[in-house]
């Protein structure tokens, strides 16, 4: 019960976190882009590799401590504000606009996401197992 | 107002996802992770509704998109754990079953959004901005 509060609070943190991120990052990336690179969408992929590399640390601890409070903690930081934070279906949204006017953008941000993510993700998840 | 949409749409959100992720195991690596995988179908074809209804001018007042987009739909579907978990099964040794995943994720996640805008568009009657 205390858990599931816990995931509601950080899961509408993490979801407000975005937005502040967004709010930053957006117009600074389209002060500064050029070109077709204006299209690529800076924030979301900033925001999902981040999230990816701080979920990774946080599995890789509750993989090692199995004891109630680091699953608990794995819940509400990992399931509650970073499965918040970060979003699939945003990403995916901008992939289907890309797609349908610029396919180089999209090659790059939907294989830059998954490759930065995966790797960093990966150095979290061995960080996180020698807490 | 647009904050406190924000805070309640995220909450609802990964509250919904985490209670899916209780009722529904296992599926977690090194099993096919079918929650996250469904969750983010299910999300990314709401949000192409959602865009394609804001688009046309069709969701309820201010607290309609900060609320929708960004805090039910935004934090119901997750990266960070399609990422984890992609790694899990290449690391657990799965590495056909992660690459599965990934693809299918990303593939599926397109066509997923594609299909809502498509039936957005319909129920609004004409076809709708396709920006994000």
């Amino acid at each position: 019960m205390w858990v599931g509060i816990g995931v509601f609070l950080a899961g509408g943190l993490g979801a407000l976190s975005r937005a502040g991120v967004d709010a930053l990052v957006k117009p600074w990336w389209s002060a500064r882009a050029t070109g077709s690179s204006k299209a690529f969408p800076a924030s979301t992929f900033l925001i999902n590799v981040s999230g990816a590399f701080v979920l990774g640390i946080v599995t890789g601890y509750a993989v090692k401590n199995t004891a109630a409070g680091a699953q608990d903690f794995a819940a509400v930081v990992g399931v509650g504000f970073l499965g918040a934070y970060t979003t699939f279906s945003t990403e995916e949204w901008h992939s289907l606009g890309l797609l349908r006017k610029n396919a180089a953008v999209e090659a790059f941000n939907v294989l830059g996401s998954l490759c930065a993510s995966l790797v960093l993700a990966a150095l979290g998840l061995w960080l996180g197992s020698l807490l | 107002m647009t904050i406190l949409a924000i805070v309640v749409g995220g909450g609802i959100g990964a509250t919904l996802r985490y209670l899916l992720g209780l009722g529904l195991a296992p599926s977690t690596p090194p099993d096919f992770p079918w929650v996250t995988f469904v969750i983010n179908m299910v999300g990314a074809f709401a949000l192409g509704a959602v865009m394609t209804l804001l688009a046309a001018h069709r969701l309820p007042g201010p607290w309609g998109k900060p609320f929708l987009s960004t805090g039910l739909i935004g934090g119901f579907t997750t990266w960070s754990h399609f990422i984890v978990e992609s790694d899990q099964l290449i690391g657990a040794r799965r590495s056909a079953i992660g690459i599965v995943y990934l693809v299918v994720s990303i593939v599926g996640g397109v066509l997923a959004a594609a299909l809502g805008a498509r039936l957005a568009e319909l129920r609004v009657g004409h076809p709708a901005g396709r920006r994000a």
